[in-house]
């Protein structure tokens, strides 16, 4: 594409000023009759004005939005007006035209008005005429190939051809009527009449020119019905503001207004019945959408064409659209309707700015707007940023999750790497689990949620010889169904497929949300409760104690093996001894035994090499324990039922699938293992009152540091997460962690084309995390309009501590050999040794700049003697009930900077007896 | 009288389709809701009346509107839609319920005659005011019932 001409500059700067001017009179004609003048509420004819100057409006954004490609566009644009001008000239020499108007209070003859329209038009159509014919001198862009038609599209182009007859017939009518004398008493204030010619006009040459090229200009058809919806739109505001009892002179009788309203807004709703769904599934057809609309699409293909940007894209833009539609379509998240909302949000953005909508603006000018805006929002900022970055985010995860990408980056799947097939992998048959399908159940003790803590806790309750319901909100996927998908696995896998997020959209929450719970997509890294974290928890120390040597045991958690570890991780243990930095260093440990290395912990390991609950407690308890562990899958818990008295009691759950089918669950004791942010969710849609639900809720805060090298590192081959480094006060902790290319670009530091760029790097890479456990300053605050509402800021001093160790971090990695460090902020910042690292300080300390994450949340319902400072006593009851608990991360008083999940199973283990008791 | 009470009774198979029984743990809670609705309105609208806001119902009309509409037929549906609908929908259909009886006990007793509603002229304004009213049914319920449950035993509070 060679840059736009002198001219072509001109001609947009011109068709934008028309455009926006355009859209201003339609607003003016739109919302005139609500304040003022009587002239403006003659109808059906002053909402066609509205549907005229609207579409025209647009149509000249559109144009504007690539001048080179839309020439076409601009000539309707000019015709239209020509046409405005001839219908005005027509009425002038044989209607009725020495009456007045009464408008914006006086009064003027509708002959002066009527030249005055002319003058208007012709010198528009004059400008424009003259700045089109300057740039269409050097027009030099062959057309794009036009696409065979499929049927659906062949039938839209029959119904765009009938419609344009039928609006030309409006036209003429249009036009005839106040010529005619039996009805031209119904034909009042010819300026707006003249208009409803140009509006039927202009929708006819749409539709004609958009059916004679279908497959090039079926967006344009878009337009058109557009115009019929403001129609309908426009005609119905209007019915508030006109005398609809009035009636006007028609064929030697009378109509109503009120009828000819009705009329008008009948037709076009009727035509928009039909052209609505024909629209759709042409571009359906076209793209094989399931999910995203033809505009969600064609928004995401446009940004999917300027942000990825570099010498040897591997993919089109319209395929790594097609492979996020058919994502989303399979995504079980009830809040995925976000990523719509984002594009759709992305789409119409632009208009704000006099530019068309996204994907009709020109690559180079989108490129530019989606930076500035980005960079600088100056209006609704945190939505319009949001927006593009879940945009920008959906454009790196469908491409780079593209097997056709991994050859750019120097990826390979495991099952294609080398040594892959002298590992002899054994494929896994069906998993020994019984899962039972939603419906009515009766337990005697009722868990809800298969996580860490809820399915050690069922394997000790059953072990005591209690009766177990495990209840599980996501599904049941088989390990054997595990894929090397990343998009897929997420989607299936994750709560609100990674979606859940704080609610000013700056922090991400990750959960698993299937049978196993995070066990199944973490990356089973264990560390013992932190003394100095849980010194003051109010629990037994010894018995504590004593429950981890029992799950380390049952786990088999042990160090893992160093021929199995991220290969890039050398680059972190050498930093850390040339530095002599001054915290605890080595391989972590984790409930994984036989690991192939294959790095697919966040996506499920295929081989149950990760002892998850999915492969370990869960089936186990089944095998050990016949008939008392029940486990039941697609069952959300979404209240819980209580019967008042001094202590309350729980009566019973009531659940749903997630197709909607009801269920109730009683039982004699009640537990609650549905996490941080699950189960504080619970209480609080439960009403659960007299207890701090939700409050005290931490976080284990977590932001990366990306490394690069001068050789390639192949951090992709090994265990995820393999070191850890831990300052002795627990203030923060590293741990080297690397993902298959799609996740590790939505983390990515830097957008366009540095994050191409860093992904061209790919190979070379190797990252680290840095956590901070935080204050407890976070709240679950309940239900909102689109899921649950957590508020949280990063407490400064979290922000201070975070910063100090990403700054140790990189001097550690420059140590280790780095040529250079990413920090994963809004921007892009990046540093090289010798670089002076307070500006990294800087960097993290800058507000909002920093995108940080947790799979951790802690706290939320903390456990405390006291009801005024709690939600559960030291027997993890919830104060003033007496059989409804909480057993997971949630009832942590405080967070514990490492992985919680070993202190998660720890206390499951430590509850059991005092539950069953 | 027949026909309203066939009247409610039409609306109350549309509760019944929502909920086709009061479970026993409920049948407190159902008795006391319905009875504090049908006491403290059978009285409000006597009260309400003597002071200019409503038209007069007479004793049985009042009776069979506030114990067996109100006090049984919207408590029934309240329960049936306590727990499958969201707040706002709650009140839209109380609402609504609650203006085409009134129009019905308009047509078949002559009730509900009073010309405004508390300053807004018209019989419509004061039909549909009171309907509207009466749309606060489930929040006034939730709100009340949550009171009543940390103080008395045996309620089921959602």
């Amino acid at each position: 594409m060679t840059q736009a001409t002198p001219a072509e500059r001109r001609l947009t700067f011109v068709l934008r000023a028309f455009g926006g001017l355009l859209l201003l009179a339609a607003l003016v004609y739109a919302f005139g009759p609500l304040v003022e003048s009587d002239a403006l509420r003659e109808l059906p004819y002053v909402s066609n004005s509205v549907v005229k100057v609207g579409v025209l409006g647009l149509a000249c954004l559109i144009a504007a939005g690539d001048v080179r490609r839309r020439s076409d566009l601009v000539g309707l644009v000019i015709l239209a007006h020509v046409v405005s001008v001839v219908a005005m000239l027509v009425l002038l020499a044989f209607a009725e035209v020495g009456t007045p108007v009464h408008i914006f209070g006086s009064d003027v003859a509708v002959r002066t008005l009527l030249w005055g329209a002319i003058a208007l038009d012709g010198g528009i159509t004059a400008v424009i005429v003259v700045f089109w014919l300057m740039a269409r001198g050097t027009r030099d862009a062959g057309p794009d190939p036009a696409p065979d038609l499929k049927p659906e599209e062949r039938t839209l182009r029959i119904a765009a051809y009938v419609l344009a007859g039928l609006l030309l017939i409006g036209a003429v009518l249009y036009e005839l009527g106040p010529l005619i004398h039996t009805t031209r008493g119904a034909f009042v204030q010819l300026p707006f009449v003249t208009n409803s010619v140009v509006m039927a006009s202009a929708l006819a040459l749409l539709a004609l020119y958009a059916a004679r090229d279908m497959g090039r200009n079926m967006q344009l058809f878009g337009l058109v019905i557009f115009g019929l919806a403001l129609s309908v739109l426009v005609q119905s505001i209007y019915a508030f503001t006109v005398d609809l009892h009035r009636s006007l002179p028609l064929f030697g009788g009378t109509v109503r207004v009120v009828a000819l309203l009705g009329a008008g807004i009948a037709l076009d709703a009727l035509l928009l019945a039909v052209l609505i769904p024909l629209f759709g599934s042409a571009w359906r057809a076209r793209y094989g959408l399931r999910y995203l609309s033809p505009l969600e699409y064609r928004t995401l293909a446009g940004v999917i064409e300027v942000v990825i940007v570099g010498p040897d894209e591997a993919i089109s833009p319209g395929d790594v659209a097609q492979s996020m539609d058919r994502y989303l379509v399979r995504m079980r998240a009830s809040r995925r309707y976000v990523y719509r909302l984002a594009l759709f949000g992305i789409a119409l953005r632009p208009l704000l700015a006099v530019l068309p909508p996204l994907p009709d603006v020109e690559p180079e000018q989108r490129r530019a707007w989606l930076k500035s805006r980005f960079d600088n929002p100056k209006l609704l900022p945190t939505y319009t940023r949001g927006g593009i970055r879940i945009c920008q985010q959906m454009a790196y995860a469908g491409y780079y999750n593209d097997p056709r990408s991994f050859e750019s980056v120097g990826y390979k799947r495991f099952t294609q790497r080398a040594r892959y097939p002298s590992l002899n992998v054994v494929q896994p048959g069906p998993h020994p689990l019984h899962v039972e399908p939603p419906s009515d159940a009766t337990a005697e003790i009722c868990i809800v949620g298969s996580g860490a803590g809820g399915s050690i806790l069922a394997y000790e309750l059953a072990k005591l010889g209690h009766d177990v319901l495990v209840l599980e909100r996501g599904d049941y996927v088989e390990p054997r169904e595990f894929s090397e998908d990343e998009l897929e696995m997420i989607g299936r896998l994750y709560s609100d497929g990674v979606l859940q997020q704080t609610e000013d959209f700056r922090f991400t929450i990750l959960q698993g949300d299937c049978v196993g719970g995070s066990t199944t997509v973490n990356n089973a890294v264990c560390f013992s409760p932190p003394p100095p974290r849980v010194k003051d928890w109010p629990v037994d120390a010894a018995d504590l104690n004593a429950s981890e040597q029992a799950v380390r045991e049952f786990l088999e958690i042990m160090p893992q093996l160093e021929d199995i570890t991220n290969p890039g991780d050398f680059v972190f243990l050498n930093g850390v001894q040339q530095l002599g930095v001054d915290i605890q260093a080595g391989v972590v440990s984790a409930n994984i035994k036989g690991c192939y290395g294959s790095g697919y912990c966040n996506i499920g390991c295929r081989w149950n090499k990760k002892l998850s609950m999915l492969a370990t407690a869960l089936p186990w308890a089944q095998r050990d324990f016949p008939g008392r562990v029940r486990v039941m899958a697609d069952c959300e818990v979404v209240r819980i039922r209580t019967l008042s008295g001094n202590p309350r009691r729980v009566i019973d759950l009531r659940a749903r699938s997630h197709e909607g089918r009801d269920m109730t669950i009683t039982a004699d004791r009640f537990v609650l293992s549905a996490g941080a942010v699950g189960s504080s969710m619970i209480l609080k849609d439960s009403a659960i009152d007299g207890v701090p639900v939700g409050k005290h809720l931490c976080f284990n805060m977590g932001a990366p540091l990306t490394a690069e090298l001068d050789q390639p590192l192949h951090s992709y081959d090994g265990l995820q997460i393999s070191h850890y480094g831990l300052a002795r006060d627990y203030s923060y902790a590293y741990e080297t962690w690397f993902n298959p290319p799609m996740a590790q670009a939505v983390n990515m530091p830097g957008w366009f084309e540095q994050h191409y760029e860093n992904m061209r790097a790919y190979d070379r890479l190797m990252a680290v995390g840095t956590i901070v456990g935080t204050r407890t300053n976070a709240e679950v605050k309940g239900r909102g309009l689109i899921g649950p509402t957590i508020s949280y800021t990063p407490d400064p001093g979290d922000l201070k501590t975070m910063a100090g160790a990403l700054r140790q971090l990189a001097e550690i990695l420059f140590a280790g050999g780095a040529l250079r460090v990413m920090l994963n902020t809004w921007g892009f910042d990046e540093f090289k040794p010798g670089d002076d690292l307070s500006a990294l300080e800087r960097a993290v300390l800058k507000p909002n700049n920093l995108a940080l994450g947790t799979g951790h949340p802690q706290g939320g319902n903390a456990m405390s003697v006291d009801a005024s400072s709690g939600v559960v006593d030291p027997s993890f009851r919830v104060h003033g009930f007496s059989n409804l608990y909480v057993c997971d991360a949630s009832v942590f008083p405080s967070s514990l900077t490492v992985n919680p999940q070993l202190t998660v199973m720890t206390l499951a283990h430590y509850a059991a007896p005092r539950i069953a008791s | 009288m027949l026909a309203v009470l066939a009247f409610y009774g039409a609306i109350f198979l549309v509760a019944y389709g929502y909920r086709r029984s009061i479970e026993p743990v409920e049948r407190k809670t159902f008795v006391a809701i319905g009875l504090v609705w049908a006491v403290s309105v059978f009285i409000a609208n006597y009260l309400l009346y003597l002071v200019g806001a409503m038209s007069y119902l007479p004793w049985v009309t009042n009776f069979l509107h506030t114990f067996v509409w109100i006090g049984f037929v919207l408590t029934w549906l309240y329960f049936g839609v306590r727990e499958k609908e969201n707040l706002a929908v709650q009140c839209v259909l109380f609402t609504f319920f609650s203006l085409v009886v009134k129009y019905w006990e308009q047509q078949v007793f002559g009730t509900w005659g009073h010309d405004g509603f508390f300053g807004i002229d018209g019989n419509t304004a004061y039909i549909l005011g009171w309907s509207i009213a009466d749309g606060t049914y489930p929040v006034l319920t939730l709100l009340v019932l949550r009171l009543a449950a940390k103080r008395i035993p045996g309620l089921v509070a959602i």
